[in-house]
């Protein structure tokens, strides 16, 4: 979204514009949506976290600054609205295997579709999901979701430089998993649980 | 195999977006529309109070100031009957 773009944006929202609303909306929903499914690995947990997120936005909007970036302040709340449900749920789903509930609106209906599925695809989002997340949270906010570096550390609120030596890990945790011949990925699995303990 | 970063991020960026069901964000879009609205006319009720506010004082400012001048005239006019 254009700087100039955005900053009449915020303006027009703290005024109370629901047509700006509803552009902001078009422009991040999809991605919000995207990032928190990833990240809970459960839809309706993240539906949950993505209407509590708009809900953020639209309840402080008069406070808003003139010049906030919509993408890291939305990020940002919806990063911290996930961190709060896992202290509150106290607990942190692993595994891939139940990935492919995410996507029931996305999903190819036909058999045909179901074949033609990007295998590699497949194999990607399971990588992700493996991940810890710490590591899962910049891959997605970097590599998926295209934001700056810079705003993707203000947003995980860690340094560029942590952030850049997280997402080095994460992508050399995904290559490897996305190398191995091991279809359970134990070997990588052993040393991404080792390497969160360090 | 991917074997370089480059490569990785490409396929990253192409990753298929989660589609959200039609009804969620449609509900999602009308709750978020409501408070928006909510939120504009409480802004603009304030607005309304304070300017009615603020007549009220400037007219109560005014009402003080016609008093005390009258009294320092009926004032004046006493002492020089004097």
């Amino acid at each position: 979204m254009e700087r100039e773009r955005e900053v009449a944006l915020v303006v027009r929202l703290r005024s109370g514009d629901v047509t700006a609303f509803d552009y902001i909306y078009d422009a991040f929903n999809h991605r919000l949506l995207s990032f928190l499914t990833r990240m809970a690995k459960n839809r309706s947990v993240a539906e949950d976290l993505v209407e509590e997120t708009w809900l953020r936005l639209v309840s402080g909007g008069q406070d808003l600054r003139a010049d906030t970036r919509l993408g890291p302040w939305l990020f940002t709340v919806a990063r911290n609205l996930y961190i709060s449900h896992c202290r509150s749920r106290a607990r942190e789903h692993s595994g891939a295997a139940d990935l492919l509930l995410l996507w029931p609106g996305a999903l190819p209906q036909s058999p045909f579709d179901l074949a033609s599925m990007n295998e590699f695809e497949e194999r990607l989002e399971a990588a992700i999901a493996s991940l810890p997340p710490m590591y899962r949270e910049v891959l997605l906010l970097v590599g998926v979701e295209q934001l700056r570096p810079v705003d993707a550390a203000r947003v995980c609120g860690i340094s560029p430089e942590s952030l850049r030596q997280r997402l080095s890990r994460a992508r050399g945790l995904i290559s490897r998993f996305l190398a191995s011949d091991d279809p359970s990925m134990e070997a990588v699995s052993k040393e991404v649980s080792h390497d969160t303990r360090r | 195999m991917i074997q370089d970063d480059e490569r990785l991020l490409q396929a990253l960026a192409g990753l298929r977006p989660i589609t959200p069901d039609i009804e969620w964000e449609t509900r999602v879009r009308a709750r978020c529309h409501t408070a928006v609205s909510l939120r504009a006319s409480r802004r603009a009720r304030a607005l309304r109070n304070s300017f009615r506010a603020k007549l009220v004082d400037l007219a109560a400012a005014t009402a003080l100031c016609v008093y005390l001048a009258a009294v320092i005239i009926e004032a004046a006019r006493l002492g020089g009957s004097f």
